[in-house]
C-alpha cells in the first residue's frame, strides 16, 4: 500500500541522487582540459522492490583499456623515433659538407696540393701549401671524429638521466598504487588515481618498452623489456646505468632485488632509450668505423709511397702521416716544420727537383682503394654521407608517422574518455529538470499532508 | 565516433604545427635557393653532389696545371728563340771563315766566345724555383757547369765533355774566392764525357773545406793543338711531367743535354779551331754541324708548339666539362626556383586555411549558448 511517507522518501531519494549526478557533471566540466582525465558517469539505479526510490549506485570512469594499451604502444615508437631523429640530425650536421668546408673539400685540397708540388717540386711555397693542406685534412678528420665522440658522450649522459626518469616514474606509480589500496580499504573513489597512473604509464612508455596489467586489487603492474618487473602493486625494482668496462659507455641494468644487476640494454626494443642506444651503439660506431677506414687508408697508402721516395735533401722519405685512425691522425711534425722533408722525388739523385713520387701519391685520388677495390676515397666518403642522410630521412619519416599514429590513438582514447561540454550541459539540464520535478513533488506532498491535517 | 571540443582543438594544434614545419621547409628552399640543404633532404643527390664537386675540383687543378705548363712553354719558346738567333749569327761567322774571310781570327774568336757565353747562360736559365732545362727530375742543379762539390771531406768526380781525344789535360780547381787551389795534370782523355777523380786536397795535400768548387780544363792533343772542352750536362734526361687529366700525363721536354749539348760542342770546337789556326775546310764542316744543331732546336720548338696546342685542346675540353658539371651541380642543388616558389605559395595558403579553421573552431557555439 502506498503511503504519503513512502512517496516523500521517494522524492527525497530523487533529490539526493540527482544532486549527486549534477555534481558528477560539474566535475566533468571542471576537468574538461585536464590532461589524462577520464570523464565520469553517474550510474543511477532504482532501489527497493517496487522501484519507488533511486540511488546513485556508482560513479564509473569511462575508459577503454584496449585503446589505452594501443596508445602506449604507439607512444613507445614515437619515443624511439623522436630520440633518433633528434640526434641524427645533429650527426648529419657534421657531415653537411659545403663547397669550401668539410672533409670532402679538405680531401680535394689535399690531392690538389700534391699536384702543385709536381708542377714545381723544388718550390718551398708549393710544399708549404701541401703541408698545411695535409694538416687541415688531418684536423678535419680529428674534429669530425671528436664531434661524433661528443655526441656519443652526450647520448651516454642522456641514458643516465632517462634511467633516472624511469625510476622516478616507477616510484610515482607505486605511490599511486598505495593510494588505490588505501582507498579500496576505506571504500573511497579511485577514479582520479587511475587517471594519474595512466598519465604516468604513458610517460613511461615513451622511454622504454613496457607491458602492463592490473592486479586483483586494481593496482597497476609494470614489466620492462622481456618481462622484468618494475612495479608490482607497491613493490618496486630499479634500473641503473652502469659503465661498461670494455666500451666505456653505460649499460642499462635491472636490479633483481637481491643486488644482482642484469644488463638489459639488448632487450630494450623501443622507447627513447632504444633510440639512444641504437644511435650510440650502432650508428655512431659505424660512422666512426667509416671515418677510420678512410683515415687509415689515406695514411697507409700515402705513407707507403712517401717512405719509398726521397726528400729535398735526398734522404729517404719519412712517414707522412702519423696516427692510428681518424681521431689521432696527424701530419708528421718534422714535415710541418720542414716541408723540404716531403718526399716528392722517386730517386735520391734527382731529389731536389723530381716530382715523380708526388705524382704517384696524387694518383691515389683516383685509385680504387676501398670496398675491396671498387671505390675511391671520395666515392667512399660520398657513400657514407648518403648513408647518414638516408638514416636521418628514415628516422624523420618514422617520427612523422609515429607522431601521427600517437595523435590518432590519443583521439581514439579521448573519443571514449574525453569530456564533451555540450554533452555535460545536456545532462545537466536533464538532471536539473528531474531535480525540479522531485522538488515539485515534495511541495505537492506537503500540500497533501496539510490537507490531511486540516481534515 | 564521439568528438569532443578538445579533440578538435588538439587536432588543429597538431596540424597547425605540421603545416608550420612544412612551410618553414619551403621557406628554407626559397631563401637559400637550394633544395638540398642537408644530406637527408636527398641522400642520393647529396652523394652525387659530393662526387661532382670532387671532379670539379680536379678539373680546376688540371686547368691550373695546364696553365703552368703553357707558361713554361712560352718562357722556353722565348729562350729557344734567342738561342736560335745567337746560333744563326755564329753560323754566319763560321760561313765567312769557311769562305776564307780576310778578317782577323781574333775578332771572330771574340764574337764566337761571346755567343758561346750567351747560349750557355740561356741553357742555364732559371725558371720558378729551379732551372728551366734541368730535365724532369733535376731542376736544382745548374745544368751546364764545371763545378764539383766537396762534402764531409769527400769530393765528387770532375765531369766534363771533350770534342776529341786528348793526350794531356790540365785541370785547375778554383775556390769561391777565385783562387786556384789545386792543379791536376792528367795524361790522356777521350772524346765525350770524361771523369777525373779528385781527392779534395789542395796542392799541398791538405784537405780543403766542404763547399762548391769550380774547375777549368785545358786539353791538348799529341800534336800540341788545343782540344775543345765544354761543360757536361748535369740534369736528367726525362722531361718535366704535368698531370693534365686523370691518368693523363703531358711531358714537357726540358732535357738540356738533348737541346744544347750539340750547339755548345760546335761553338767550343769553333773557338778552339780559330785558336789552332785551322783551315777553311774545318770551318766548312763546323758550319754544317752547327746547322744540324740549329735544326735540332727548330725541331724542339716545333714539338713544343705541338704540346702547346695539345694543352690548349685539353683546356678547352676541361672548360666545357666544367661548365657542364657546374650546371649539373646547380640543377641538382637548386632545382627549379619557379617550382620552389609555387610550393611555398601553396604551403602558405594551406597554413592560412588551417589557421582560419582553428579560429572558427575556437569560436564555435556551445549548447549552453542556446539555453
Amino acid at each position: 500500500m502506498t503511503t504519503t511517507t513512502g512517496i516523500m522518501y521517494s522524492a527525497l531519494s530523487t533529490l539526493n541522487t540527482y544532486s549527486g549526478a549534477i555534481d558528477v557533471a560539474s566535475t566533468n566540466i571542471a576537468n574538461v582540459e585536464t590532461t589524462g582525465y577520464s570523464r565520469q558517469r553517474a550510474v543511477i539505479e532504482s532501489t527497493g522492490t517496487s522501484g519507488a526510490s533511486v540511488e546513485l549506485s556508482s560513479i564509473k570512469r569511462v575508459y577503454s583499456a584496449f585503446l589505452t594499451m594501443q596508445l602506449r604502444s604507439a607512444n613507445q615508437d614515437l619515443g624511439k623515433w623522436e630520440a633518433e631523429s633528434e640526434i641524427l640530425s645533429g650527426i648529419e650536421q657534421i657531415f653537411s659538407d659545403t663547397d669550401d668546408y668539410g672533409l670532402s673539400s679538405a680531401l680535394n685540397d689535399f690531392w690538389n696540393a700534391w699536384q702543385d708540388v709536381i708542377n714545381d717540386p723544388s718550390s718551398t711555397t708549393a710544399r708549404s701549401v701541401l703541408a698545411s693542406g695535409s694538416d687541415n685534412l688531418a684536423e678535419t678528420f680529428n674534429s669530425t671524429s671528436s664531434d661524433l665522440k661528443e655526441i656519443q658522450a652526450g647520448i651516454d649522459d642522456a641514458v643516465v638521466s632517462t634511467v633516472e626518469e624511469i625510476n622516478q616514474l616507477a616510484q610515482q606509480i607505486v605511490d599511486m598504487n598505495q593510494k588505490i589500496s588505501q582507498a579500496a580499504a576505506t571504500g573511497g573513489r579511485v577514479n582520479t588515481c587511475q587517471d594519474s597512473i595512466d598519465t604516468l604509464v604513458l610517460s613511461l612508455s615513451s622511454l622504454i618498452n613496457i607491458s602492463t596489467y592490473t592486479n586483483e586489487s586494481g593496482q597497476v603492474c609494470i614489466q620492462v623489456t622481456d618481462g622484468k618487473p618494475l612495479v608490482e602493486g607497491t613493490a618496486i625494482w630499479t634500473l641503473s646505468a652502469a659503465t661498461n668496462a670494455t666500451t666505456g659507455l653505460r649499460d642499462v641494468t635491472w636490479d633483481d632485488g637481491d643486488g644482482n644487476a642484469q644488463v638489459i640494454s639488448d632487450d630494450i626494443t623501443s622507447g627513447k632509450l632504444n633510440g639512444y642506444l641504437e644511435v650510440r651503439d650502432e650508428m655512431i660506431p659505424s660512422c666512426q668505423t667509416g671515418l677510420d677506414e678512410l683515415a687509415v687508408t689515406i695514411m697507409e697508402e700515402v705513407n707507403a709511397l712517401h717512405t719509398s721516395g726521397y726528400d729535398m735533401d735526398g734522404q729517404a722519405g719519412i712517414s707522412f702521416f702519423t696516427g692510428t685512425g681518424a681521431e689521432d691522425m696527424s701530419v708528421n711534425t718534422e714535415i710541418l716544420e720542414d716541408p723540404g722533408k716531403i718526399a716528392a722525388a722517386a730517386t735520391a739523385d734527382g731529389a731536389s727537383g723530381d716530382g715523380t713520387n708526388a705524382a704517384a701519391i696524387a694518383g691515389l685520388q683516383d685509385a680504387l682503394l676501398l670496398s675491396s677495390g671498387t671505390c675511391t676515397i671520395s666515392d667512399y666518403y660520398a657513400a657514407m654521407v648518403a648513408k647518414i642522410g638516408t638514416e636521418v630521412k628514415s628516422a624523420e619519416a618514422g617520427y612523422e608517422s609515429a607522431s601521427d599514429t600517437v595523435e590518432y590513438r590519443k583521439n581514439q582514447v579521448a573519443s571514449v574518455s574525453g569530456v564533451s561540454v555540450d554533452e555535460e550541459t545536456a545532462k545537466l539540464v536533464l538532471y536539473q529538470s528531474t531535480y525540479e520535478a522531485a522538488a515539485k513533488l515534495t511541495s505537492i506532498l506537503d500540500e497533501m499532508l496539510e490537507t490531511i491535517i486540516e481534515m | 565516433m564521439r568528438i569532443t571540443r578538445s579533440m578538435m582543438v588538439n587536432n588543429l594544434i597538431h596540424f597547425t604545427s605540421k603545416q608550420a614545419e612544412e612551410l618553414a621547409d619551403a621557406q628554407t628552399v626559397v631563401a637559400t635557393g637550394k633544395q638540398i640543404n642537408k644530406p637527408s633532404d636527398d641522400p642520393i643527390a647529396t652523394s652525387l653532389l659530393l662526387s661532382d664537386r670532387t671532379t670539379l675540383s680536379q678539373y680546376g687543378q688540371y686547368e691550373s696545371n695546364i696553365a703552368q705548363a703553357m707558361t713554361w712553354i712560352e718562357a722556353s719558346e722565348t729562350t729557344l728563340d734567342s738561342v736560335s738567333t745567337f746560333l744563326q749569327e755564329a753560323k754566319d761567322v763560321l760561313s765567312s771563315l769557311s769562305s776564307g774571310s780576310t778578317s782577323t781570327g781574333e775578332d771572330y774568336a771574340k764574337e764566337l766566345t761571346n755567343t758561346y757565353v750567351q747560349v750557355l747562360s740561356l741553357a742555364n736559365s732559371r725558371y720558378g724555383s729551379g732551372y728551366m732545362y734541368g730535365g724532369g727530375s733535376n731542376t736544382q742543379t745548374v745544368p751546364f757547369s764545371n763545378t764539383v762539390s766537396l762534402s764531409s771531406g769527400t769530393a765528387g768526380d770532375l765531369l766534363f765533355d771533350m770534342a776529341e781525344e786528348a793526350s794531356s789535360l790540365t785541370i785547375e780547381v778554383i775556390d769561391d774566392a777565385g783562387n786556384v787551389v789545386r792543379t791536376l795534370t792528367v795524361s790522356g782523355g777521350t772524346a765525350g764525357t770524361n771523369l777525373i777523380n779528385w781527392d779534395g786536397c789542395d796542392d799541398d795535400g791538405d784537405l780543403l773545406p766542404d763547399g762548391q768548387y769550380d774547375f777549368t780544363v785545358s786539353a791538348s792533343d799529341a800534336g800540341g793543338k788545343a782540344v775543345a772542352v765544354f761543360p757536361f750536362y748535369r740534369g736528367s734526361e726525362e722531361g718535366k711531367t704535368v698531370m693534365t687529366g686523370e691518368d693523363t700525363v703531358t711531358v714537357l721536354n726540358n732535357d738540356g743535354g738533348k737541346i744544347f749539348s750539340e750547339a755548345l760542342s760546335i761553338l767550343s770546337q769553333a773557338i778552339t779551331a780559330i785558336e789552332n789556326g785551322e783551315d777553311k775546310d774545318v770551318f766548312s764542316d763546323l758550319t754544317e754541324a752547327l746547322q744540324t744543331a740549329i735544326n735540332r732546336i727548330k725541331t724542339e720548338r716545333a714539338a713544343q708548339a705541338g704540346v702547346n696546342s695539345q694543352l690548349e685542346t685539353r683546356e678547352t675540353r676541361l672548360d666545357a666539362l666544367t661548365v657542364n658539371l657546374n650546371s649539373r651541380i646547380y640543377e641538382t642543388e637548386t632545382g627549379s626556383t619557379a617550382e620552389a616558389a609555387v610550393k611555398l605559395q601553396a604551403q602558405e595558403t594551406a597554413y592560412e586555411e588551417t589557421l582560419k579553421v582553428t579560429a572558427e573552431v575556437l569560436n564555435m557555439t556551445k549548447l549552453s549558448d542556446y539555453l
